[in-house]
């Protein structure tokens, strides 16, 4: 019997060994002098953009034989990163949006990388507003790859439909909140279609509220001396933002039927000719790429002016590095983002890795701007370099987004500090409110919204 | 007070069933063994994340890892926020209509089935095909039949006999209704088929003598199809509960939870701690809330099933 228990045990221990073992064959090595780094965010076979990664891969190879890179085709979208950031399975390298930063540098998610941020020379040469997302109490946590700020994208093709061009060919773009609804009811009767399309949903339309509120007056928050955070936005100024939304559907009736909508479905009914305008940021490549839209009809113009001013919001995405990455690995990290050319060091061949990405865009027929949609590089030579190579492959005109580029009176408006996604999806229930009731009362809604973020956010922050 | 001979008749008790339990064990040292790997399995899948969903819920959390012990702060949390009680009640809504909408209809179909006598395969299949679509594909599809406007599929028949475009999944009384149909579409399917297998094993002589009996159809549901099936029903019942209790994949697919919150339910509510808000800790208490809502309806459950049949 005592054999039997014995042969029993050693068989449950042997399944345990079995199941850690294989748990820990996950894990990177570095024997022999090779470091294994992940690469979050690499191209799927049917994207045509792998074969530049490809390239990528094999100068990398070329140029260190001891650093190992292993595709990883995850993307930094919220839901699939956060469940691998908490298991830490994160691949070494990964991109997120601005969005996703603060609340990744409080769950631990990425690594302080501020001293090889500097020994590589991005401290330096980023733009310092750009490099301010990625900073927190002092240390930085990422390397910004995109900036943009907010505009509003019009589609050329219903503009014209409409009658709303300029005799030197430009398109009427609206200048305010309340030309907005002029023109998209212009539009609605010249095409039948929406004359805009605001999103409603996964916290989205309550990112591109905060915009909207903003140009109107509304402070969303604000900390006293004792460093306490109170809702500062039950106002008449965001009454009457909220008003506008609700005006957009029941009044003027120049949005779609549909009041579940989010950025995605923006861009569809944008690309099909179903919708005129919607704030985004260019260059908008999905559009063309997985929409099929002519990219000669996408127009960007200047967010449109509140009563308060002309406020945009500057977002982007951001390279970050898993908090169990080793220093080789991160050292490795940022010798591949110098092969593809994200670097303040330009060479000519970075230059020329940099180019591919351009010439693939160029000839996927994938928008290539003049102008970059915020200036994310500071340094001299890193700015010719970029300019000198949008010229190389610019192939939209310069008017469609010559508006959007007049930052003249634009107003860059911080994300807001603290509670930001707990304060879109607030938000977001808000404007579903009013577009789907006519009789919703704006003014209970916005206190009801300021209290419940004031009671469930900002009196619960540590 | 224990008497003597109680005593000895209890060690003796404890002794054989000692023996017995060894004995068992010995006896069936193989079919032990091969129990081991769902065992482990259970352990690893279903044992190790509930305890470990209980314990992390008393702590803070920054992103995966325990900060400090909170006590029962987390649950405080949850439970205050303005938005819980209308949470709790949409679950219950959830599990209200689905019984309603949900519980019958399987039924009455597997009878029908049962009636069948020719094309069986064909109507099986027919009815068992939704449940191996994917949920993502069914959801997305029923989304857009519930499109509003003229562009939706059920508002495109709406206006061939002249009504005019109804709002769907956007009226905020009803959206909760138009889930469970879509739900009840997708998932019927196996139910159906274990209500037809039962209805199947029914011993043929039962309708032929009642037949004999003078009995029509009502009568043979009534006394014959109906008390068969009762056993394998109370089974559903909880399944039932217990799976659309934890509806998350439908409302986040179709909804997202809106309009404004009118479709948000406490797994909904978990999922959005976690992967939209970063409160792991959260949304573990969400979970324990959940987990043991569902035990309290299971017990009472129970003990009504047993007092009716006693």
């Amino acid at each position: 019997m005592r054999t039997k228990m014995k042969k029993c045990v050693s068989l449950l221990l042997t399944g345990t060994m079995i199941l850690s073992l294989s748990a820990l064959a996950g894990c990177k090595n570095e024997k022999n002098g090779t470091v294994s780094v992940t690469i979050g965010d690499w191209p799927t076979s049917s994207d045509s953009n792998a074969k530049v990664y490809e390239e990528y891969k094999n100068k990398m190879k070329e140029k260190y034989p001891n650093i190992e890179i292993i595709p990883d085709q995850s993307t930094g979208n919220a839901t699939s990163y956060v469940a691998r950031a908490s298991s830490g399975q994160l691949p070494n390298l990964y991109v997120t949006s601005y969005t996703e930063i603060a609340n990744a540098v409080k769950s631990g998610f990425c690594a302080d990388i501020t001293d090889y941020s500097t020994k590589f020379g991005y401290t330096q040469s980023i733009n310092p507003l750009v490099l301010d997302k990625v900073t927190y109490d002092k240390k930085i946590y990422g390397i910004p790859s995109t900036a943009y700020a907010l505009g509003l994208a019009c589609n050329k093709k219903m503009f014209e439909q409409a009658g709303l061009v300029n005799e030197d060919g430009s398109l009427q773009y609206p200048s305010t909140y309340e030309e907005m609804i002029e023109t998209a009811a212009k539009i609605k009767a010249a095409t039948g279609q929406a004359g805009v399309v605001f999103p409603t949903m996964n916290n989205q339309g309550g990112w591109i509220f905060t915009c909207l509120a903003w140009s109107y007056g509304v402070k969303f928050m604000e900390q006293d001396e004792s460093g306490t955070w109170k809702a500062t936005f039950d106002t008449n100024e965001c009454v009457q933002a909220l008003q506008y939304i609700k005006d957009l559907k029941w009044k003027h009736n120049v949005l779609p039927d549909n009041a579940f909508i989010d950025v995605t479905e923006e861009k569809k009914l944008f690309a099909s000719d179903q919708a005129a305008m919607y704030i985004i940021h260019p260059p908008e490549r999905m559009l063309v790429k997985t929409y099929n839209m002519d990219k000669n009809n996408i127009c960007f113009a200047r967010v449109p002016e509140g009563p308060a001013g002309r406020y945009t919001l500057m977002g982007g995405n951001v390279y970050m590095i898993s908090p169990q990455s080793t220093p080789e690995q991160i050292d490795a990290v940022f010798k591949f983002l110098d092969v593809i050319g994200h670097t303040p060091n330009v060479t000519d061949e970075t230059s020329e890795n940099y180019e591919m990405n351009y010439k693939h865009d160029y000839e996927e027929n994938v928008p290539v701007m003049k102008e970059t949609a915020f200036p994310l590089w500071i340094n001299e030579a890193r700015t010719s370099v970029d300019k000198a190579v949008r010229n190389k492959y610019v192939n939209v005109p310069d008017e469609n987004f010559a508006d959007y580029s007049n930052f003249e009176d634009v107003m860059v408006h911080e994300e807001e500090p603290v509670c930001a996604q707990e304060l879109y999806s607030i938000l977001d229930s808000g404007i579903q409110e009013v577009l789907t009731d006519s009789n919703a009362d704006c003014g209970a809604i916005v206190k009801r919204m300021a209290k419940d973020f004031q009671v469930n956010h900002l009196d619960k922050l540590d | 007070m224990i008497s003597c001979t109680d005593s000895v008749q209890r060690t003796f008790i404890h002794k054989k069933r000692k023996k017995g339990v060894g004995t068992i064990f010995k006896q069936n040292i193989t079919g032990w063994l091969m129990l081991l790997p769902t065992v482990i399995f259970a352990y690893f899948i279903i044992w190790r994340p509930t305890f470990v969903g209980f314990y992390d819920s008393l702590f803070k959390m920054n992103g995966s890892a325990l900060v400090s012990f909170t006590g029962l702060k987390n649950y405080i949390d949850v439970i205050t926020d303005t938005n819980f009680v209308t949470v709790l009640g949409n679950t219950f809504k959830y599990t209200f209509w689905s019984l309603v909408i949900g519980f019958v209809p399987p039924v009455f179909i597997a009878m029908l089935l049962n009636e069948v006598r020719k094309g069986k395969d064909f109507f099986r299949i027919g009815v068992y095909l939704p449940v191996v679509l994917p949920g993502i594909a069914v959801y997305m599809l029923w989304y857009y039949m519930y499109l509003p406007g003229t562009s939706g599929l059920l508002n495109t028949f709406l206006g061939k006999v002249g009504i005019s475009p109804y709002t769907w999944l956007q009226d905020q009384n009803l959206a909760i209704v138009w889930i469970i149909i879509s739900m009840t579409w997708h998932s019927m399917g196996g139910t159906v088929l274990m209500y037809l297998a039962t209805l199947q094993g029914i011993n043929r002589e039962l309708y032929e003598a009642a037949e004999i009996d003078g009995a029509k159809i009502r009568h043979k549901i009534r006394y014959i199809m109906l008390p068969h099936i009762y056993p394998v029903a109370l089974l559903l019942l909880i399944r039932q509960i217990i799976g659309v209790f934890q509806v998350m994949e439908q409302p986040l697919t179709m909804t997202g939870g809106g309009p404004n919150g009118a479709t948000t339910s406490l797994a909904l509510l978990a999922y959005k701690y976690a992967f939209e808000y970063y409160k792991f800790d959260k949304a573990m208490a969400t979970g324990v809330i959940t987990f043991l809502i569902l035990c309290v309806l299971t017990g009472a459950y129970l003990v009504i099933e047993k007092k009716l049949n006693d």
